[in-house]
């Protein structure tokens, strides 16, 4: 009775354990399959890059294979869809190697193979977390939205918050210091409208403007000392193309750059970054916070908007910043001149440990999710020259980034998928400031952003989970005192 | 007979003939409400709705509205929450041996769901999740009546046969009464007839919208938009402007206030003047209003759209979704063919003068007329154009 129920058991493991079939054919290239997972460098603790072929097969099998772990996995409706366990111990034993991934199809009852592609396995972690906002991409009007938190480590979402909790307001531009989620700043649009500052339990609702000066707080980024936040005020307009790739035209008709003392609740600014005829947008603070970085572009009283929208083109610039007595520097240094390169810069991003910046380039304008031209460029500050990231960028969009905290990982926005959703990338950055091949950021179904009809805005890494009671945050915009701030 | 299938018979012949008032009388609200959700054979859409109750209900009611889409499918869905919420309220009363005043409060809790059903902003998922906690309920009430509660029932007194089925007629009437006066508080004359021109205007019934008999009136401007839009569809505005009664230019073009049946009409009549880029806005933001972010009729028009603006990947992404689809699977295929086929788009009689006026025009969009007088410039054979610039002009003398 014990040795039938023993074969009983062995015959149903036998039935449900799947072994790597014999191909009788080769297939001279790597497979089809989306998301393209073929030869990206991953980090160790990412969940599994579940992916599907393009077509329709009778029958898939999947092989990776490490030093010393395997996983055969067959497809089921052509996705093969790896479990986190054992995928969490096959990257563990192929840090700093490669995984080999080998695809057998199934074709008129024989076996094919593909050639075999590779995870190449970073010996660098990647931050546990990703922060963006979902968003229709649409024009102006919304009633959707929210900001979330994506486990990278496994595929958990969780909203920090929904504007569903605020009736349906605007919230947008969140941002954190040197990636920590103990500390973060966003913002709330028409109903409940303020800038939110949070450290730790502690909630903090600004009126986010300062007279009819500094009407609005808008592009912000922190000081690496969690002391500052550099913000940007723009006003901003929305057009749209009569017939044209680029949808929607959004420019500014103004906008200047200041710093925000959280604890003082005063802001600090200078002419040479608030000043009439010149347009600063788009600030950030270098890894040391002795250097505010930011984008500048010249409007003459000749120039009309949105006649001359293609003709404001921004130059990357930066500013000396004493954070001792919230000081400025005397001269703006230019790293990137658009008069004389002829495209337009916008969204600098310092790595932590200051040695690249990363930015945007796009032939006009600042708004660049919108403008198919976009790429993403690379600035080495010990060669003080900058190169294009050609192994990032796609012949459609690459716009906002941010980096990781140890400095070697990077998550961008792109829209070449289809041109208009926005999904977020990740890519590797070595010691050399080379980048590896990026990854779309997995999902738990391989169909999941064929479906999905938000767009990923502005993404940005984070060290650990957000951990706000979002329940406090509606109250506090529903009716919490707002703080005044002065200059 | 029993009183008990006395009640049964007497609520199936309700059913039937509330199941024949609400074909007629409620197909407009409807036809309205399947456009206002979508069911997609899909995992990535149905697997997270599971993880919650809230999801759950959200999907039975996605699942049940799809069929709607068919003539009979809303009366015969809302007949069927109405069964259900009659027969289990009517099962509670009767384990307190209080069958007699039953159809009181089953009918009339019957119909108030029915017409609530028949409200733009009331949720299929309420229904349901009342249906789903009077099963319960009842299943409980039963269990618990078996095991403590029999004998303790028959000691309450009842009045006599006679007088409990005066009791349940009268209740039958008063309930049937007040029932028909709710209805008609309900179907306000503005929120119906906007149903009915939605309706008409999804399936490009234009002579239906020209024949209704308060167009003849045409009390707001709003509905003069949906004449002019039917009239340009027939290509006859240029000709019958004057001929159908008009309130100015508010009566070519209405404005914009949020409304989302406002941006598909807008949507509408700018895809016939041959402004598509608007008209993929308006189609876009009306999406985004909706409760569900998917709305049928607004999707296809997306995918119109990106197909004359040449971006292929957007519209396979919105033919994906409405494959998922039971009933707009075969609409949605048909546009593959165009899919990276500039060729057969300029060939097709629709998308072909939409795509050769789309490539005319240059710039930013400023406002509509100054929009269409440039599409009028470019492109003077087009005669939707034309009829509705000329309309413009001929309104703004009067």
């Amino acid at each position: 009775m014990k040795n039938k129920l023993f074969y009983l058991i062995a015959l149903l493991f036998c039935a449900c354990s799947v072994e790597e079939p014999t191909a009788q054919k080769e297939y001279n290239t790597i497979p089809e399959i989306f998301p393209d997972y073929t030869d990206v460098t991953i980090p160790v603790n990412i969940a599994p890059l579940r992916f599907k072929l393009t077509h329709n097969t009778e029958e898939a099998i999947a092989v990776l294979t490490s030093d010393s772990k395997k996983i055969i996995e067959k497809a089921s409706e052509d996705k093969f869809m790896f479990e986190e366990n054992e995928w969490k111990e096959l990257l563990t034993s192929a840090v700093g190697k490669d995984i080999q991934v080998k695809v057998y199809e199934k074709e008129n009852g024989i076996w094919a193979v593909y050639n075999t592609f590779a995870f190449h396995v970073a010996s660098d972690d990647i931050d546990s977390h990703l922060a963006y906002r979902l968003i229709p991409p649409g024009y102006e009007p919304w009633y959707h939205m929210g900001i979330y938190q994506r486990n990278l480590t496994s595929y958990e979402e969780k909203a920090i918050i929904e504007n569903s909790q605020t009736d349906h307001n605007c919230m947008n531009c969140h941002s954190f210091p040197m990636q920590n989620p103990e500390k973060m700043v966003f913002h709330m649009r028409a109903v409940h409208g303020g800038t939110y500052v949070i450290d730790g339990t502690e909630i903090e609702k600004l009126e986010g403007k300062v007279g009819e000066e500094i009407p609005s707080f808008v592009y912000p980024s922190w000081h690496p000392s969690g002391e500052f936040i550099a913000f940007s005020n723009n006003k901003t307009l929305q057009s749209f193309h009569r017939n044209d790739k680029n949808r929607i035209e959004v420019y500014d008709e103004n906008s200047n750059v200041f710093v925000y003392s959280v604890k003082e609740h005063k802001v600090y600014t200078d002419s040479l970054i608030f000043s009439p005829n010149v347009l600063e947008t788009f600030p950030t603070f270098s890894a040391d916070g002795k250097t505010l970085y930011f984008c500048s572009a010249e409007v003459p009283d000749s120039m009309k908007l949105p006649r001359d929208y293609k003709k404001i083109k921004y130059s990357l610039c930066s500013i000396a910043f004493n954070p001792e007595n919230k000081s400025f520097g005397s001269k703006v240094d230019t790293l990137y001149n658009a008069k004389f390169e002829g495209k337009s810069a916008k969204f600098p991003r310092v790595s932590p440990n200051g040695k690249y910046l990363i930015f945007t380039l796009s032939e006009f304008g600042n708004f660049s999710i919108w403008h198919h031209d976009a790429d993403m460029y690379l600035y080495d500050f010990q060669k003080n020259s900058y190169q294009a990231l050609t192994k990032l960028n796609s012949s459609d969009t690459e716009s906002y980034h941010s980096w990781a905290s140890n400095s070697h990982w990077l998550v961008f926005s792109s829209r070449r998928d289809d041109g208009l959703y926005t999904r977020p990338y990740i890519a590797h950055v070595n010691e050399n400031g080379e980048t590896g091949k990026p990854f779309l950021v997995p999902q738990e179904d391989p169909d999941f952003y064929k479906d999905f009809m938000f767009s990923y805005n502005i993404p940005e890494l984070i060290k650990h989970e957000v951990n706000i009671n979002s329940k406090a945050l509606e109250k506090i915009a529903k009716n919490g005192k707002t703080v005044q701030i002065h200059r | 007979m029993t009183e008990k299938k006395l009640r049964c018979l007497l609520y199936l012949v309700l059913a039937g003939v509330l199941f024949y008032y609400i074909s007629i009388f409620c197909k407009y609200d409807y036809a309205y409400a399947e456009q206002m959700r979508l069911f997609r054979y899909s995992s990535t859409y149905i697997m997270p709705l599971i993880t919650s109750f809230s999801g759950i209900l959200t999907l039975v009611a996605d699942y049940l509205t799809q069929y709607y889409y068919l003539s009979w499918g809303g009366p015969l869905v809302n007949i069927i929450y109405f069964l259900c919420i009659v027969f289990l309220i009517d099962s509670i009363f009767s384990l307190f041996k209080l069958g007699y005043i039953a159809p009181l409060f089953a009918v009339s809790a019957g119909i108030y769901f029915l017409v609530q059903e028949t409200d733009v902003t009331y949720r299929s998922e309420d229904t349901i999740q009342t249906i789903l906690i009077l099963g319960l309920f009842t299943i409980i009430l039963t269990l618990i009546c078996k095991l403590k509660l029999n004998q303790s029932l028959n000691k309450i007194n009842m009045p006599k046969e006679k007088a409990r089925k005066l009791i349940m007629a009268l209740s039958f009437i008063s309930t049937l009464f007040f029932g028909a006066q709710y209805f008609s508080i309900m179907h306000h004359p503005q929120s119906t007839r906007l149903k009915v021109l939605e309706s008409m205007r999804w399936n490009k019934d234009w002579d239906g919208i020209l024949s209704l008999p308060y167009m003849q009136v045409c009390p707001a401007p709003l509905y003069a938009c949906y004449q002019n839009l039917a009239l340009a569809e027939k290509g006859l505005l240029g000709e019958k402007l004057t001929a159908y009664p008009q309130m100015g230019q508010n009566g070519l073009y209405t404005d914009n206030h949020g409304l989302q049946y406002e941006m598909m009409l807008l949507s509408d009549i700018y895809f016939i003047q041959g402004n598509i880029a608007a008209s993929q806005m308006n189609a876009f933001n009306a999406m985004i209003y909706s409760e569900h972010l998917a709305t049928p009729t607004v999707i296809l028009r997306l995918i119109e759209t990106n197909l004359i603006n040449g971006s292929y990947g957007v519209a396979e992404k919105y033919i994906s979704i409405l494959e998922e689809t039971k009933f707009y699977k075969a609409q949605a295929t048909a546009y593959r063919k165009f899919l990276d086929n500039p060729d057969l788009i300029l060939q097709d009689p629709l998308f072909g003068p939409l795509s050769k006026i789309s490539k005319t025009q240059q710039g930013v969009s400023t406002d509509m007329l100054t929009d269409l007088k440039e599409i009028s410039v470019k492109n003077p054979d087009y005669k939707p154009a034309q009829d509705y610039l000329n309309s413009f002009m001929t309104l703004a003398q009067k």
